[in-house]
């Protein structure tokens, strides 16, 4: 049996249909490309009017044609058709041109379906806090949408498809938390995974330092990591994280090398207590573990780099999250080999003769390099350098001697830069370590934030019996810098200010970071986080030894859950209760009678049925007869009293206690 | 081999509820024992996506993925439950049909019944292979089913089908009823007619003699108070400055018509029911007692509708 026949989908279906697809398509016709986005945009209008206006469906060949031309556009829009974007843009695309061919049953179920394909491919973009509202806003309207469907034409159809859904979508609220917790989870990914690379925006620390990088970096108050002390915080001038090394300059640009062989790596050997640290990193696409300066271990697969920097398999594309342990006081590299000194000399020939006139000039003044180093840091403090994220340009043949001698503006990645080339001139081994510098203490959570903002560069000084020694010349220059937020991204002069500033809207703005900053960490942790490794330690806790012990709890407490379920309907589709006691009392004796074998049939008054029935029950049948007579006196006269009332509900339940 | 192993389990699932279907006497109500439950080709579809999204879901390593097809599952689920309540508990409290001819259609007119505080909605209803109607049904609702009377005789209403996707469709929640309820169909009312001008009835003194206009035309005359507009000869009284009266010659004792079944020696026996029934019809609509003969019943003369009803019920009971 068919139930749906000719006139279905009538236009409201269709609308709702459209409207659905274009609910659902939303997160993607933000982040598609923007001719994308205007096509996806453009065929969604021109699908709305035509079922609007009710017009047919286009003909057989321009439908062929849109779906060549979507293909097309696709292919030119993003240069391939593989991949996760160009999948996601076609199936937007083509759950748009489905539309335009609403004609049978089969066509609505297939669109629905699309609708429900197409929101969950939303969440492979983002799985941010907002991405959970917009899921549950679109699963309420698709489901909306299938009840619409699955009604008959009539008033008030719409709101009673949205109170249904709102009661499914509730209702199944505890059965799916329990299998989103219990249902096995695999580890991922299933085969080989073709990601794409992230948007431009979504860049971090790189493995290059041009001038103007980390300057661009501390514009965005995107969070890099969040991190969790066991115990107290480090003191502010020791909340260094280290992130990526550079060992090689060239054309006023610090990086590595790829032609140079790998140096070994890093010693590390701690010189007091350590600090556990637990960091949520957010996906940068990098390798690097960002940890507390020196990170002397982790508790997830890494290398340790010969900048000490703690290395993962693979460049990090998911949030993750990871222990770490560090030493503040620390012993780094203190034999360094003759491969690493002779690269952490190098220095291209014969530009900036002034800087390294200045370089010898420093050196020999001192006699150690610790002298050299405190020397040059003298120097810095006492000419009047200014601490700017908006530097002026300096020339490309002496840049290092533009910046130290003209200019005498720069942001960290000049002042680090500035000083590595000193002391290699000097014939001090010196690197560039790049990371974060600083944190701020969330206000709701136990945890800290870093963000791109708090970006920053130093240098690392090699000394003969300590190893390399963390040289900041940032610090020289401003030492409000060190230890407290950087400045604010669109203060121009630059010098170290507080995030959180004066009056009420900079607090409540303030406040409202720290809240919704909050919300995300613990969505983070108890949410984004669970995967298999998570559920693996719930079990055991919950004394399952493996995940088919999940398996024969989900399956219990599914079918418990449904029952639950179950008996609410059951309750929902209760008998209505009529508010006459008295019509409620002869409805009770009605059931007892049916119960009894003798129904009253629909069309019979009650005196009527009362007489037919009454001849076969000898004990009861007066009785009956009585009530019925009562009821109908009580009942249709309309100067019947309470005291009658009474009487014939009081008849009436004695009545019912009777064997029938 | 298997193809045809399952074929027999179906049949014996499809015997086995239709052995188990609520039948007798009104009201039947459907209880949840009674009902039905299989997912429907879009609940399939629907299933397939569900293992899509979890592999994807899986291989994209995304929770919210995960938490929407955790959802949409457990809504399914929670679903199949809700269409499973939407039926259970409705009763077909009574039903009616019209007597008809065969070859016209019969109409089954249901009433339902619900006790629920909420209306069952969507509900498809069929007698064995009629088109569903569809309908929401609150308290109580009558519907009507129409099928063919194909046959003269006793038709007992089919097993009644109730069916109902709601709320999602993806399952299909079904019952069967088999309610004790027989109507008369009444032969098909084919035949010669009766009419014969006035020539004929006078020199036919034996058969069957209808009269159709109760009267015979003698003449004219002049119009009298109490004559009715009717009576009067509109053409002929337009030449004259008179009216004319039509005067008829009432028949004296008519003689009642006899419509019997051996008459019509030369047909076949449905032939001859049809023709009688035609008659009978014919009678009924003109003034005049008439008489039925049937070889194990002889009902009349007498007029009027309880008359008709018992002849067309003789001949439809006819064996």
């Amino acid at each position: 049996m068919r139930p749906r026949g000719a006139g279905y989908p009538s236009r409201t279906e269709r609308l709702a249909l459209v409207g659905l697809a274009v609910f659902v398509s939303a997160g993607h016709i933000a982040h598609l490309p923007i001719g994308l986005s205007g096509l996806a945009l453009l065929l969604f209008c021109w699908q709305g009017w035509a079922h609007w206006q009710g017009r047919p469906p286009p003909p057989g060949w321009l439908r062929g044609g849109a779906t060549l031309g979507v293909f097309a556009c696709v292919f030119f829009g993003i240069g391939q058709l593989t991949g996760q974007t160009a999948g996601v843009a076609l199936l937007a695309l083509m759950t748009t041109l489905k539309l335009s061919e609403l004609q049978r049953q089969r066509d609505t179920d297939i669109v629905l379906l699309l609708c429900c394909f197409v929101l969950a491919t939303e969440f492979l973009v983002s799985q941010s806090l907002a991405m959970a509202l917009y899921l549950v806003a679109g699963l309420l309207a698709i489901v909306t949408v299938f009840v619409y469907i699955h009604t008959l034409a009539g008033p008030g159809r719409l709101r009673h498809a949205m109170r249904e859904a709102a009661t499914l979508t509730v209702l199944a609220v505890p059965l799916a938390g329990l299998c989103f917790v219990l249902f096995p989870r695999l580890p991922g990914p299933l085969w080989h995974l073709e990601r794409d690379k992230g948007s431009a925006g979504v860049t971090g620390l790189t493995d290059r330092m041009s001038p103007g990088a980390i300057s661009q970096l501390a514009r965005s108050q995107r969070v890099a990591l969040r991190a969790r002390f066991d115990g107290p915080a480090p003191p502010p001038g020791a909340r260094y994280w280290r992130g990526p090394v550079l060992w090689d300059y060239a054309d006023n640009t610090w990086y590595n090398r790829a032609d140079r062989p790998d140096l070994p790596a890093a010693t590390v050997v701690a010189q007091g207590p350590t600090r556990d640290v637990t960091i949520t990193l957010e996906p940068r696409d990098q390798p690097w573990l960002i940890a507390l300066d020196t990170p002397l271990s982790a508790d997830r697969e890494y290398s340790v780099a010969a900048g000490a920097t703690l290395i993962a398999e693979a460049p990090i594309n998911e949030r993750i999250r990871y222990r770490t342990r560090s030493a503040l006081e620390r012993r780094l590299d203190p034999n360094l080999s003759q491969a690493a000194r002779g690269r952490a000399l190098t220095l291209p020939f014969a530009a900036n003769p002034r800087t390294r006139a200045l370089a010898q000039r420093l050196a020999d003044e001192t006699s150690s390099s610790p002298a050299l180093v405190e020397r040059a840091m003298t120097w810095f403090a006492a000419h009047d350098f200014v601490y700017t994220l908006r530097p002026p340009a300096t020339s490309t043949r002496n840049p290092v001697d533009d910046f130290l001698f003209h200019t005498r503006a720069g942001f960290c990645e000049h002042y680090a830069g500035a000083m590595v080339y000193l002391m290699r001139a000097a014939g001090v081994p010196a690197r560039v370590v790049t990371g974060y510098l600083g944190a701020e203490p969330a206000l709701y959570g136990d945890y800290w934030i870093v963000r791109d903002a708090n970006a920053h560069a130093w240098a690392e000084v090699w000394q003969a019996g300590t190893g390399w020694v963390r040289v900041d010349p940032t610090r020289a220059v401003a030492p409000g810098r060190i230890g407290h937020l950087p400045a604010n991204t669109a203060d121009d002069t630059g010098v170290a200010g507080n995030a959180r500033g004066n009056g009420p809207l900079t607090e409540l703005f303030y406040r409202g970071r720290m809240a919704w900053d909050g919300m995300n960490a613990a969505w983070n942790q108890w949410f984004l986080a669970y995967g298999p490794a998570l559920q693996q330690g719930l079990l055991q806790r919950l004394g399952l030894k493996s995940r088919s012990g999940g398996v024969i709890v989900l399956t219990l407490a599914a079918v418990v859950l449904l029952g639950l379920a179950s008996l609410f309907m059951l309750w929902h589709m209760r008998p209505a209760r009529t508010r006459d006691r008295v019509l409620r009392a002869w409805q009770g004796v009605e059931r007892s009678m049916a119960r009894a074998g003798r129904p009253r049939a629909p069309h019979e008054p009650a005196s009527r049925w009362a007489a037919r029935v009454a001849p076969a029950m000898p004990r009861n049948g007066p009785e009956l007869v009585a009530l019925a007579a009562a009821y109908e006196a009580v009942r249709y006269d309309p100067h019947a009293g309470t005291a009658e009332r009474h009487d014939f509900q009081r008849r009436a339940r004695r009545f019912r206690r009777r064997r029938l | 081999m298997l193809r045809r192993a399952v074929h027999r389990l179906v049949a014996r699932a499809a015997a086995s509820i239709a052995r188990r279907a609520p039948r007798g006497a009104l009201p039947l109500r459907i209880s949840s024992r009674r009902l039905y439950i299989l997912p429907t080709r879009f609940g399939g579809m629907f299933a397939l996506l569900m293992i899509g999204l979890l592999v994807g879901a899986t291989h994209y390593g995304s929770n919210l993925a995960f938490a929407l097809a955790f959802w949409l599952a457990a809504i399914a689920l929670v679903s199949m439950h809700r269409a499973h309540r939407n039926l259970a508990g409705l009763s077909l409290a009574d039903i009616r049909a019209d007597p008809v001819h065969a070859g016209d259609s019969l109409i089954w007119r249901l009433t339902w019944a619900s006790q629920a505080s909420r209306p069952r909605r969507c509900v498809a209803i069929a007698l064995a292979d009629t088109p569903p109607v569809l309908c929401d049904i609150a308290t109580s609702m009558t519907i009507s089913v129409e099928q063919p009377a194909r046959r003269r005789g006793k038709q007992a209403i089919p097993r009644v089908h109730v069916e109902s996707r709601y709320p999602l469709g993806l399952f299909r929640c079904w019952a069967y009823l088999a309610p004790h309820h027989v109507v008369l169909v009444y032969p098909a009312v084919i035949g010669t007619t009766t009419v014969r001008d006035t020539a004929d009835i006078a020199r036919e003194s034996t058969g069957p003699a209808a009269l159709m206009h109760g009267a015979f035309f003698r003449g004219h005359r002049r119009y009298r108070d109490g004559d009715t507009w009717a009576q009067i000869d509109w053409k002929h009284s337009a030449r004259r400055d008179h009216w004319l009266v039509r005067e008829s010659e009432p028949p004296a004792t008519p003689a009642p018509a006899v419509f019997a079944y051996h008459d019509l020696g030369d047909r076949s026996h449905e032939a001859r029911l049809s023709q009688l029934a035609h008659w009978v019809l014919e009678a009924d609509a003109t003034p005049g007692d008439y008489r039925l003969v049937l070889p194990d019943a002889d009902i009349g003369p007498a007029r009027g509708r309880a008359h008709r009803t018992a002849c067309l019920d003789a001949l439809a009971r006819q064996p």
